[in-house]
């Protein structure tokens, strides 16, 4: 695969400008809200009529998706690739593993707006929902995050 | 694959492994210490004064991840160490 030399910033921008649906979330969306931890890639969450728009707007960064958009929609998620690698969760809704169904039109619904810079937004779960996506998996490392975020909601934090 | 692809598949199982759910729940679910919060709050302070900016702040995120993952070069600086 041909080498790119990755723009976050033009990736935010592309994402902003095609008007998708998607939001920012995993460990990147803890980082925009002010919690330093470490991540490899980037977690979406996209409306699921949004797949082809979003594939469109990003091939020009040479992100490229690893299967058909109709594949993608029966399976729930894709990966766009190239040197970075973009996790994107094509759902209408998720599940915990506790049963608490998490629909994407209510976590976009509630989402936050945060200021990439001047130009750019980006849209994130509110910290509640952020939280009930840590559950999905129930890894050890969701509880750091799930703790780090009960603990910035409760000292009034979240605001970027 | 993996969220964890530096790490040999063997390790990344064990950092992606799953807890059961009523240990998760209970590690969750227990408060908040004194000493969490005031950590936590002292983090994102040092992290939203250094880093203002949400662009910023993933900027940082990625080359955090870049130093992390760099090899360990190790250099021999004595006899010992050189081996002999």
């Amino acid at each position: 695969m041909e080498r790119t030399e990755f723009d976050e910033g033009e990736f935010f921008r592309s994402l902003a400008a095609s008007g998708v649906r998607v939001m920012l979330i995993g460990r990147r969306a803890l980082v925009a809200y002010g919690l330093p931890v470490l991540t490899a890639d980037y977690d979406l969450w996209l409306h699921v009529d949004d797949v082809q728009t979003l594939n469109e707007a990003l091939r020009p960064l040479g992100l490229l998706p690893d299967r058909p958009v109709a594949d993608a929609r029966a399976r729930g998620r894709y990966v766009l690739e190239n040197d970075e690698h973009v996790d994107v969760m094509v759902a209408r809704a998720a599940s915990t593993k506790d049963g608490v169904r998490v629909l994407f039109d209510d976590v976009w619904a509630r989402r936050r707006t945060l200021q990439y810079d001047q130009q750019t937004m980006i849209a994130v779960p509110c910290i509640e929902d952020l939280i009930l996506t840590k559950r999905w998996a129930m890894r050890d490392r969701d509880v750091a995050d799930i703790r780090l975020l009960e603990a910035l909601k409760a000292r009034g934090g979240g605001q970027p | 694959m993996s969220s964890q692809p530096n790490l040999a598949p063997e390790v990344a199982g064990q950092v992606d492994r799953a807890l059961p759910a009523d240990e998760f729940d209970r590690r969750v679910s227990a408060p908040l210490t004194e000493e969490e919060l005031a950590a936590t709050e002292a983090l994102v302070r040092w992290f939203t004064r250094r880093y203002p900016s949400v662009r910023e702040r993933l900027d940082y995120a990625r080359r955090a991840w870049r130093r992390w993952t760099r090899p360990v070069r190790i250099v021999p600086r004595g006899p010992e160490d050189r081996g002999e």
